[in-house]
């Protein structure tokens, strides 16, 4: 599916800078679990899109999202943790000066275009502010350089068709994610769903963006990579006023706190041993299948004593278990079994004491490492 | 999938974007405002000991300038009454100024 009853507009700018020699960046955010790191695998399988570099952000203090892009050995890749829109100025910046002046080194090769996955948590508001003309004032010669070598060409959200609409009930960045849009993918469209008018159910949230189902015959991954500069003249009201309250945030004498997402948390776990694959289905099924539990998403990667050179993916989002898969091999050299999961008023220490559990027991004469929380 | 019960007759606050839908109509009323002006809101969240835990922030652009009123309360619990009570100011004043 291809809607163009959301809005045949595309940004009135789109084209406009096109040919001006600045290197395309493209933000891809989506809220918790909507499945942009499997977007963003499906745009770096693509073959016109050798040359790509790929910045990815991740909440919780142990990447584990970087370990599940299949970027190939060409493409740079670089991960922070932490969350760009909390830090976003001056993070973002920096990892596009840095990959400047990698290419500038020829330490990588030269970039036709940048892919920047956020964290689900993110706001796009000052990571937007912060790429565009007009936006935040640029600091110093980094800034300078950066603005003069990139254009943020366009943002496009991954959508849960799951869950989408209950994130929307209760997070605001899930809204804010959605109405800088210029396109909006829907994910999941595959699995057993409600059938709804995606259309009518978004337009009022952001009339302009164009809208993909992920899983439709015909979908076209590059009609996701816009030619031109983002405008952000074209989306809702809503958009005009975030942009303009973070600019006056900037001059503003009282400094919120940089952390955004109040009660929101993340917790990094790891094991060193390989474990069991029963405990383990035991241990995702118990933290999972509380709805009360205030998880949001979890997503690990973990050995398993029966197979301990093919790495077990586990998924959830919300109390939604996704099915297990294993992957053919580790990719890296890092064989910890690690998961992330973020949530609100979580029961962490009983999380915390469910995982060092699942440490396989000590025989006699030998000496097994134990979890720990990252 | 969830087997999760959810009872169809229990009463829902309004989410989030439909709480932002009435706060700007409640601004529009209050203020008068004509269409042309932009009326964004937002909510901010402060870990800062001493400050609220979440504050709403209201922004009115136009042509003629920027207002806001910051309201100490979570964007889900405003009512229309913290609307037209709030001080509203100049970007950068500390003087309330209300007007349209």
């Amino acid at each position: 599916m291809e809607k163009p009853n959301m809005s045949q507009q595309r940004s009135s700018a789109t084209g406009a800078k096109q040919g001006d020699g600045r290197i395309p960046v493209t933000l891809l955010t989506g809220f918790l679990g909507s499945g942009k790191t499997t977007l963003l695998n499906d745009l770096l399988a693509h073959p016109a899109m050798a040359g790509t570099a790929v910045i990815v952000n991740e909440f919780g203090t142990i990447p584990v999202d970087h370990d599940l892009v299949q970027s190939g050995r060409e493409t740079y890749l670089r991960t922070s943790t932490g969350c760009l829109c909390c830090t976003a100025t001056s993070d973002i910046r920096a990892s596009l000066y840095e990959l400047d002046q990698a290419v500038a080194a020829g330490h990588v090769p030269p970039v036709a275009r940048v892919a920047i996955e956020t964290t689900g948590l993110a706001d796009p508001t000052p990571i937007v502010n912060s790429l565009i003309a007009g936006g935040a004032p640029a600091m110093g010669l980094r800034d300078h350089v950066v603005a003069r070598r990139y254009r943020l060409a366009g943002v496009v959200t991954a959508f849960d068709a799951l869950d989408g609409l209950a994130t929307l009930e209760r997070f605001m960045e899930g809204w804010k994610q959605l109405a800088f849009a210029d396109h909006i993918v829907l994910t999941k469209t595959d699995l057993p769903h409600l059938a709804r008018n995606w259309a009518d159910e978004l337009e009022h949230l952001n009339p302009a963006a164009t809208l993909h189902d992920r899983h439709a015959p015909g979908f076209d991954l590059m009609r996701l990579f816009c030619a031109g500069s983002y405008a952000p003249e074209g989306k809702a009201e809503d958009v005009a006023g975030w942009l303009a309250m973070e600019r006056l945030k900037d001059a503003h004498d009282h400094a919120h706190d940089p952390a955004r997402h109040g009660q929101i948390e993340a917790v990094s776990l790891i094991h060193d041993v390989p474990l069991d694959r029963r405990s383990l289905d035991v241990f995702l099924k118990v933290v999972t299948s509380n709805i009360d539990s205030g998880l949001l998403r979890m997503k690990g990667l973990f050995a398993i004593s029966d197979d301990p050179e093919r790495p077990v993916v586990a998924h959830a989002v919300q109390h939604r278990l996704y099915p297990l898969t294993q992957l053919e091999r580790w990719p890296d050299d890092n064989r910890q079994s690690r998961v992330v999961l973020i949530g609100q008023d979580m029961p962490i220490r009983q999380i915390r004491e469910l995982f060092a559990a699942l440490a396989p027991r000590p025989r006699k004469g030998f000496g097994w490492g134990s979890g720990r929380n990252a | 999938m969830s087997s999760a019960f959810v009872n169809p007759l229990q009463r829902r606050a309004p989410g989030l974007v439909e709480q932002a839908r009435a706060i700007k109509q409640w601004t529009r009323a209050c203020l008068a405002l004509p269409d042309e002006k932009v009326v964004s809101v937002n909510e901010l969240t402060c870990h800062i000991p001493g400050c609220p835990p979440k504050e709403t922030v209201i922004v009115v652009m136009g042509a003629s300038g920027t207002m806001q009123a910051s309201i100490h309360k979570a964007l889900a619990d405003i009512c229309e009454a913290d609307v037209t009570e709030a001080g509203w100011t100049e970007p950068g004043s500390q003087d309330p100024a209300r007007g349209g």
